[in-house]
């Protein structure tokens, strides 16, 4: 920042060689540099593990909290130990832990305990605290505690994702008992009680900046090398890559859109990342309405789609088609479609079925990509002669659309993008699609008995190999039901300084506190 | 004169009152269901329903009202759905950079814009009236977005000379008055145009009234009746306009907010409203109708008290 | 005052038309409003390329021979959809202006010559809509019924109609106490009659001015909702639209923004300038000067 305002002041002074000092801007950087300044997509809402909202809470929390195990950085999914020094799965419902010895809470809250994580995971599994995440913990019957440092996590049930999800994931992280029982509620939201990990929040200036500062009391192992770490929360991504430029950020995401540009013009001080993304985005047809009823009329638009257009118009080029929910990399990543862009046979299936001026409505978010992306399946719908009306919603609408609760919407809806993001782990592609959650979050209203079957047998079972066999099986039913188009799993593409070494995850998460600098 | 003062401001009180009621009215028929959002694709039906009724969103409208109202006139705006801060906080964060940016946009517009304009009405029709005339239009017809990213693409990403997004340093005057510059650009560019055209269409009229004439036909040189006679009158009408302009500035700030990721009423306002964060929405929306009735008020009673011929008729 | 001036500025303004067009600013700016209505009508049959027709290998296209504003993100001409957009700022703007000049003219008539009671029940209406962000309005409207080129309408006549009712409200307090207009009502003619035969023409000329000047704002404003996400919904051509989509890809191409920014600066350019000439015309004001 520093830098920054002497330029400015130079600027303002009158007497500014711009370019020269463009040229030294950069080594001060550096030498002042145990600062990075890094953008979030949005300001921090509620830091607590229990009830992150989003993304941009877990990013802090992460950097704040330790778990017994954490996600690794790199290109491969894993895990690695964390506050555990030794953890392992006795048996299918045992999973037995040794913490390190040496980890505090800040705020003089004393040793970080086996008691601590017992009281983070009842907390989250405990129905009455109405956390969201309590999924992650379905199958928890207690943790048990040995001594101080030990303890044993006992499940009623074998749970698959334990170890892809919910160990590494924000319902794995561990809160400080003593300081949470002090709080009414046992809730915080932007003021965290105590904190173990290697960053502490130094000051928040809501919708301006978080700044995290070493933590004096972490003694965790592998230390930060920045001193200190400036989020800043900026929503558009243009902003946010114009923030870059003008050098206010060292590293931020950017949108898909800009990266073709970026790679084109390319950069001189700075670098890309592309990460491919677990995200899933894909066209759902509302298959109980009047207008799609019919199986082979859905099969026919699913086949009057060019996929890869959609995707060119949409992401230029920086997305690659998807097979289906599950994400290259995962277990039950499947190989390929079933079906195939046709549009000739799309308009023949259309005539069998008695479909020919078909009228139909296309819902979708209203942003840049989404409303690239429905003007390409408006035309090709256009060419087979079904007629599509575009209907751009915000997100407080379009979120409830086709939730049976929130209005009779959900009877009008017809054609959909959808988009969720995901953990890694293929069960929580597949939990939204079971008849449960017919007019909850399952906007197609697809329900398949065989589909159910197989999620709740591929929660219990623990081999890759069979589990993977059954989530392909279970991405083959909804695309045969017609309901379902897959497009991509979208891609993470960040840009950074030549200084900064980023850390991220597969996905392109960044895992702040592991950020270096560039050797 | 006071007595008209205490009237208009009982109105201006009105005024905000049937104003929030309405836009209650809007919170309450608009779709979309605020815990669907906040809770997220993990949220269960009972966990949206508990959510549901701490928001005191399952009550009669005329309840919710009640509420609403009872609970501002103890000063209390409610919390932040999602983070459980004051709403009053919130409104104490954004507000004073909006009006700031507000009054920065309009004051370089007006001190441009006002003189173009007499300096126009002196030279009409002449070549120089005819080039700031087309200068000015160009202004009008230019959407605050096009000239706030063309402002950070050029003085942020090519010359680098001023900072692209926020604030700017809490605490640090100068940070902050290096981060107003591109975004108050951006709002009163628009404005200098139509400053400049008001003023010259006033001036006009005021130039041709009997007692200027008169003193043109002393031998007064032109420039000397201009700025000791003519603007005095021609000020009037610019006064209302600002007066709304400030306070529509409070909502139409949000593309320069927008732009340069700036923390003010109309970003967050709009953010509120996509999350179906009611309290928030409520309460930012609240204070910039409040501070926009005021901003006319003042503007009404400042020409009121100027103008000789309003002043009288009171 | 008023008396003199209605009767007086009828037969001159006849006189005058021959004046106004000797101006070359004036002619130019008729032949801008002229070709605004022109292609607002026949645009769309004009353009060189079906405005829905996409070809992704020639997005971001340059202008050329072939496309003579260049190509958007969905390879599709951009001249053509400025052309064809004509159809969307004419409609939006004549509805949208058409709607609030008549209200706010009838509610200013009623406010004006009403009884007190009545004035200021109106005026506080119109203080609530005037003081109401219309960013606000637009986000409900179209959260609630859906983005259609009829809520565009209705969002920008709603929000600028007080100001058409304060400005004839205002002229009429000023007219409603002369002596004609006593003298009419000593004579018994009815409410009606008075304001339309009377007090209407009186009123109504400072409104055209404003009118030729209002409408440009509107397709502004129709672009500033756009920017949002809430104007006119795609792919229907607006040059709002083309505004905000060259916002979004002004990395990849200049020319969307120009080509959207270029027919409403001239919209504009024509419209004001008609609105100022007429001004000079109809203000008696300002004729003593000029003769």
């Amino acid at each position: 920042m520093k830098t920054l305002s002497l330029k400015r002041r130079h600027f303002l002074a009158g007497s500014a060689a711009t370019i020269g000092l463009g040229m030294v801007g950069l080594p001060t950087a550096w030498a002042e540099g145990k600062t990075l300044k890094i953008r979030n997509y949005a300001d921090i809402q509620n830091l607590d593990p229990a009830f992150n909202t989003a993304q941009a809470d877990a990013v802090i929390t992460d950097s704040l909290l330790l778990g017994l195990v954490r996600m690794k950085t790199g290109t491969e999914w894993g895990w690695e130990k964390e506050a555990a020094a030794e953890i392992e799965q006795v048996d299918p419902t045992h999973v037995r832990f040794k913490l390190k010895s040496g980890l505090k809470w800040s705020n003089g809250y004393g040793a970080l305990t086996a008691e601590d994580v017992k009281y983070s995971f009842e907390r989250v599994a405990n129905p009455k605290v109405e956390s969201p995440y309590i999924d992650d913990w379905a199958t928890l019957d207690h943790v048990e505690v040995h001594d101080e440092l030990s303890g044993t996590i006992v499940l009623k049930e074998p749970f698959a994702p334990l170890w892809t999800t919910t160990l590494q994931g924000w319902a794995g992280k561990i809160v400080c008992k003593a300081a949470m029982e002090k709080l009414p509620d046992q809730k915080f939201t932007t003021t965290m009680p105590a904190v173990s990990g290697p960053y502490m929040i130094k000051e928040w200036v809501p919708k301006q900046r978080l700044t995290l500062v070493r933590n004096p009391d972490y003694s965790g192992g592998e230390t930060a090398y920045y001193d200190q770490i400036e989020v800043y929360p900026i929503e558009d991504e243009k902003a946010a890559e114009i923030a870059f430029e003008s050098r206010d950020l060292d590293f931020t995401d950017i949108s898909l859109s800009s990266l073709k540009t970026y790679k084109d013009k390319g950069l001189q001080d700075a670098k890309i990342t592309e990460h491919p993304a677990l995200s899933y985005v894909w066209f759902g047809q509302n298959q109980e309405n009047p207008a799609l009823k019919d199986p082979k009329v859905r099969e026919a638009i699913q086949k009057a789609i060019d996929v890869n257009t959609v995707l060119d118009a949409a992401y230029f080029g920086g997305a690659t088609r998807a097979t289906g929910i599950i994400a290259p990399g995962l277990v039950g990543h499947r190989e390929a479609n079933l079906t195939k862009f046709d549009p000739d046979a799309a308009r023949e299936e259309l005539k069998a079925a008695g479909a020919e001026g078909l009228k139909v409505k296309l819902s979708f978010l209203n942003k840049a990509e989404w409303v690239a992306a429905a003007q390409v399946i408006q035309a090709n719908l256009a060419d087979v002669g079904v007629d599509v009306t575009l209907e751009p919603l915000d997100s407080g609408t379009f979120w409830t659309i086709g939730d049976e609760k929130s209005g009779n919407g959900w009877k009008d809806l017809q054609l959909l993008l959808g988009r969720f993001s995901m953990n890694p782990d293929p069960a929580w592609a597949t939990a939204w699609f079971t008849c449960k959650q017919v007019g909850v979050w399952d906007w197609e209203r697809f329900c398949s008995k065989d589909f159910d079957e197989m999620h709740e047998a591929a929660l219990r079972e623990l081999d890759p190999a069979k589990r993977g066999e059954m989530y392909v099986k279970m991405q083959d039913i909804m695309e045969k039901s017609g309901s379902y188009l897959f497009l991509t799993h979208e891609a993470t593409a960040a840009i950074y300084r030549n200084t900064v070494a980023p850390a991220l995850k597969p996905d392109g998460t960044a895992v702040l506190w592991r950020f270096g600098a560039a050797a | 004169m006071w007595l008209y003062a205490l009237q208009r401001f009982g109105m201006a009180l009105l005024v905000c009152v049937l104003s929030v009621t309405v836009l209650f009215c809007i919170a309450y028929v608009i779709p979309g269901d605020p815990t669907a959002i906040a809770l997220g694709p993990r949220a269960t039906p009972a966990m949206r329903e508990a959510l549901r009724i701490r928001m005191g969103l399952g009550e009669p409208i005329y309840i919710q009202l009640y509420h609403f109202f009872s609970s501002l006139l103890r000063g209390d705006l409610g919390v932040d759905v999602w983070s459980n801060r004051p709403v009053i906080d919130i409104v104490k964060e954004t507000l004073p950079k909006t009006m700031i940016l507000a009054v920065t946009g309009l004051g370089w517009a007006a001190a441009l814009g006002i003189p173009l304009g007499c300096y126009s009405a002196i030279r009409r029709n002449k070549l120089d009236d005819r080039i700031i005339g087309i200068f000015s239009i160009a202004m009008i017809s230019t959407p605050s977005f096009l000239t706030a990213i063309y402002a950070l693409l050029v003085f942020a990403v090519t010359l680098n000379w001023l900072p692209a997004i926020g604030a700017g340093e809490p605490g640090n005057f100068g940070d902050q008055v290096v981060h107003l510059i591109l975004p108050a650009f951006a709002i009163g560019f628009a404005w200098v145009g139509y400053l400049s055209r008001l003023v010259r269409a006033t001036m006009l009229e005021v130039l041709n009234e009997t007692h200027i004439r008169f003193s043109r036909a002393f031998g007064l040189p032109e420039w000397k009746i201009t700025l000791k006679y003519a603007l005095k009158i021609a000020v009037l009408p610019t006064i209302t306009l600002l007066g709304m302009a400030y306070g529509g500035l409070l909502s139409s700030a949000v593309f320069a907010e927008i732009i340069f990721n700036r923390p003010g009423v109309g970003q967050s306002a709009l953010a509120a409203v996509n999350t179906r964060n009611y309290p928030v929405m409520m309460g930012l929306t609240l204070s910039t109708i409040f501070v926009f009735t005021m901003c006319t008020l003042i503007a009404d009673l400042l020409v009121a008290a100027l103008d000789p011929k309003i002043r009288k008729g009171l | 005052m008023a008396v003199e001036q209605s009767q007086s500025t009828r037969p001159q303004l006849t006189a005058r038309i021959p004046e106004f067009f000797k101006d070359p600013v004036t002619i130019f700016a008729c032949c801008i409003v002229f070709a605004f209505f022109f292609l607002g009508f026949f645009g769309e049959y004009l353009a060189p390329y079906k405005i829905t027709a996409l070809d992704m290998t020639h997005r971001f296209g340059a202008p050329s021979l072939a496309h003579w504003l260049g190509t958007d993100n969905l390879g599709r001409d951009t001249f053509s959809r400025v052309l064809a957009g004509t159809r969307v700022a004419l409609t939006v703007s004549i509805l949208a202006i058409g709607a609030s000049v008549s209200c706010g003219i009838v509610l200013g008539l009623l406010a004006g010559y009403g009884p007190r009671w009545l004035d200021n029940l109106l005026m506080l209406l119109l203080d609530s809509i005037y003081s109401f962000p219309y960013i606000m309005l637009a986000l409900a409207a179209i959260t609630l019924f859906g983005s259609s080129q009829f809520i565009v309408v209705l969002v920008v006549a709603i929000t600028t109609m007080p100001t058409y009712a304060r400005l004839i409200r205002t002229s009429t307090l000023s007219v409603r106490n002369h002596e004609y207009i006593l003298a009419a009502r000593s004579m018994n003619i009815g409410h009606l009659q008075i304001v339309l035969r009377h007090i209407l023409p009186n009123v109504i000329g400072p409104v055209f001015i404003l009118v030729s000047m209002d409408i440009p704002v509107v397709i502004t404003v129709e672009a500033a909702l756009s920017f949002l996400g809430l104007g006119v919904p795609p792919p229907a051509p607006s040059w709002g639209r083309m505004l905000n989509d060259g916002y979004t890809l002004i990395r990849q191409t200049p020319w969307l923004v120009i080509a959207g920014g270029i027919p409403l600066m001239l919209t504009t350019l024509g419209f004001t300038l008609l609105g100022e000439k007429l001004r000079d015309v109809l203000d008696p004001k300002l004729q003593v000067r000029r003769a």
